[in-house]
């Protein structure tokens, strides 16, 4: 399994976003350069088969333009609460061996800290390794049975502004 | 500060005809040519050295005059060091950069396993951490300074292949 670990992109400023933190929407700019990141993935020859994402409105919108990008069906993209920010890592596993366990490229949009200290448990075996995900940033790990525990070799880990240069 | 771990690029395979000894194997044609390149991509991204650091043995110092020559690093100011042959302990070479190259942008350039231990141990103070560092890849880390007990972050881990798409 090919599992590409992606944060939201750029949202609304928490400080002055006046609604639920749930409800908070990309920025233009967040929408701009996720549009260049979800090319850049294409770029280099990333496929998707699923997107498993953070039910919160900038993660949704995440999902929305790199499922466009990848000309993926309504049915390729699921709404998680296992993947809110105070979610649970090891549930989320549960649910893709349970209910994916056979796809074979899956996405997976949410927030800080949660997805560094899932990277880190995959990579290391603990949440403690220390890895920088910025809004729009992307890890892919290749993994043979995955699992809540050191099961995945991390492949690469671009920054944002990395995706969009190869985006364009 | 930022440290730079670079692996060599594809060197003549062990026991070719001519490279029977592992410290003399050069890069081969492609190795140079993908080396270039992403030496290309890391001076776009702004990459530049204060202090290069290299294995002696000749795949890494190749690797290591490609990448000061598209860096602007004087080829004369290489630094080569024992600590980062291929089965070197981390240990070492991080008390040889507390000591020696406490500077703003650190590149090291080396052989697996070492390589992968020495990340591993920087980013999850001492953890062993599955990374794949391809030939001619590029681990950048962040840190205020490189001590285990610091532990550095990562930042991005960049291939030949993504370079060639930059």
């Amino acid at each position: 399994m090919i599992l590409y670990i992606i944060r939201h992109a750029i949202a609304e400023d928490v400080a002055t976003f006046e609604g639920e933190d749930s409800q908070r929407p990309l920025t233009d700019k967040g929408r701009k350069k996720m549009r260049s990141i979800a090319q850049g993935l294409k770029e280099l020859g990333s496929q998707l088969d699923l997107i498993l994402t953070s039910p919160y409105l900038r993660a949704t919108q995440t999902a929305e333009i790199l499922a466009k990008k990848f000309d993926l069906k309504d049915e390729q993209v699921v709404c998680t609460d296992n993947l809110t920010p105070t979610g649970y890592a090891d549930q989320l596993i549960n649910e893709i061996n349970e209910s994916h366990g056979d796809v074979e490229h899956i996405a997976i949009i949410g927030h800080e800290p949660y997805l560094s200290n899932l990277a880190s448990v995959l990579i290391t075996g603990d949440p403690n390794a220390s890895i920088i995900l910025k809004k729009g940033g992307v890890c892919r790990l290749s993994i043979e049975g995955i699992r809540y525990g050191r099961c995945a070799n991390m492949e690469w880990l671009l920054s944002p502004a990395q995706l969009v240069e190869i985006g364009g | 500060m930022k440290i730079y771990l670079v692996r060599h690029g594809i060197a003549y395979e062990p026991g070719e005809p001519g490279y029977e000894d592992d410290a003399q194997r050069p890069l081969t044609d492609k190795g140079r040519d993908k080396m270039k390149k992403v030496a290309h991509v890391l001076k776009r991204l702004g990459v530049q050295p204060d202090v290069m650091v290299s294995s002696p043995y000749l795949r890494a110092r190749q690797t290591a005059e490609i990448l000061a020559k598209e860096l602007k690093y004087k080829k004369d100011k290489l630094v080569f060091s024992d600590r980062l042959l291929p089965t070197a302990q981390p240990g070492l070479i991080i008390a040889e950069m507390i000591e020696k190259y406490m500077v703003e942008e650190l590149m090291v350039i080396g052989h697996e396993p070492c390589l992968g231990l020495l990340i591993g141990a920087l980013a999850s103070g001492g953890g062993d951490l599955s990374i794949n560092v391809k030939y001619g890849s590029v681990c950048c880390l962040s840190a205020d300074d490189f001590r285990i007990e610091r532990r550095a972050t990562l930042e991005w881990l960049l291939t030949p292949k993504i370079a060639a798409k930059t």
